[in-house]
């Protein structure tokens, strides 16, 4: 084999190797970006339950104080 | 060929591939800091805001109760409106950075965002309008012309669109992660906040019921007075113990997203 095709066909290898590695990795990426806005999404719903319990609090509080 | 050319040839192209894949490092290092800036501020920014628009509902609350109910319900439904159009513009980001993240090319890339910012606009246009028809029909009130100039749609500031251009992956993750975990470390904080009302809550019902205790032995109350105050103080009581069992529930929260946070984060040093 003439060393033109040796290196051709070397360079062949790693480009496909560097492509599959890059297409694992950005998936492996967003679905770690996907599970992070989950968390984000999350923690927003939990905090708007404490704010709106808190809020009714403050209401019923409100009407304590003319006991 | 001679095999000195194909030498010389292989050592140009690996001499610029390695300068490509430095030059490209060096971008995302330069990158990764003013992002994390941009975002900062823009949380910043956020947190202005919900102070802002805390104050005029507080506002609206307050003149609500002076003047007739008509206005205040007006304005509560354009609040509620204003609430629906931020679910609706999250709902169009998300549904649009996935979009992005999934196309390579930067031309598609900035129709994408292009065509999200107007569809946003619309959506803001839109309750903007229904706004300021809530706030004019109740026009006459000099404490609620006030409330309604302050009164605008929740325009949550703007991340800075080109921001994210071009950079990789990594960083948008790990921008991401940062954030989440200094969202999480402020809300801790509220939460501490949370925590001292309930003890005050507590201080408040004890001290009630000691006061319903003192008139039931002096009796200055009669029976239905008594048991409307009972029906307060128990009513208050039960909203302590839901409010205590949600900060419960968010610290737990908060501690297991923390932990997948810093699993990310160790993820990103490997």
């Amino acid at each position: 084999m003439k060393l033109v095709t040796k290196i051709f066909l070397a360079l062949l290898f790693v480009a496909f190797i560097s492509c599959r590695d890059t297409a694992k990795e950005e998936a492996e990426l967003n679905a770690a970006i996907e599970e992070v806005e989950n968390i984000e999404t999350e923690i927003e719903t939990i905090s708007e339950e404490v704010k709106s319990n808190a809020d009714e609090l403050e209401e019923t509080l409100k009407e304590l104080d003319s006991i | 060929m001679k095999n000195s050319t194909l030498k010389i040839v292989v050592v140009f192209f690996l001499a610029l591939g390695l300068t490509t894949a430095n030059a490209q490092d060096k971008v995302v290092k330069k990158d990764a800091p003013s992002s994390l800036k941009a975002a900062d501020k823009v949380k910043d920014q956020k947190s202005d805001f919900d102070e802002k628009l805390d104050a005029t509902k507080g506002s609206l609350k307050e003149s609500g109760s002076t003047v007739n109910g008509t206005p205040d319900q007006i304005k509560k439904d354009a609040i509620n409106k204003g609430d629906n159009t931020d679910d609706e513009i999250k709902k169009i980001k998300n549904a649009y950075s996935k979009k992005i993240r999934s196309t390579k090319d930067p031309k598609e890339q900035a129709k994408l965002k292009e065509e999200m910012m107007a569809k946003i606009n619309e959506i803001k246009a839109a309750n903007q309008t229904t706004i300021k028809e809530g706030a004019s029909s109740s026009a006459g009130n000099d404490s609620e012309s006030s409330s309604s100039a302050s009164l605008k749609p929740k325009e949550k500031p703007k991340a800075d669109t080109q921001v994210n251009k071009g950079k990789p992956t990594v960083a948008i993750k790990n921008e991401k992660v940062s954030a989440t975990k200094a969202s999480i470390s402020n809300r801790r904080k509220s939460l501490d906040n949370r925590k001292a009302m309930v003890e005050n809550a507590n201080a408040k019902v004890a001290a009630a019921r000691a006061k319903l205790d003192a008139a039931k032995e002096e009796g200055s109350l009669s029976k239905e007075e008594i048991a409307a105050k009972e029906a307060k103080i128990v009513k208050a009581e039960a909203q302590i113990k839901k409010l205590e069992a949600s900060i419960d529930k968010a610290e737990k929260k908060f501690d297991e997203n923390d932990s997948k946070l810093s699993d990310f984060e160790k993820n990103k040093e490997n």
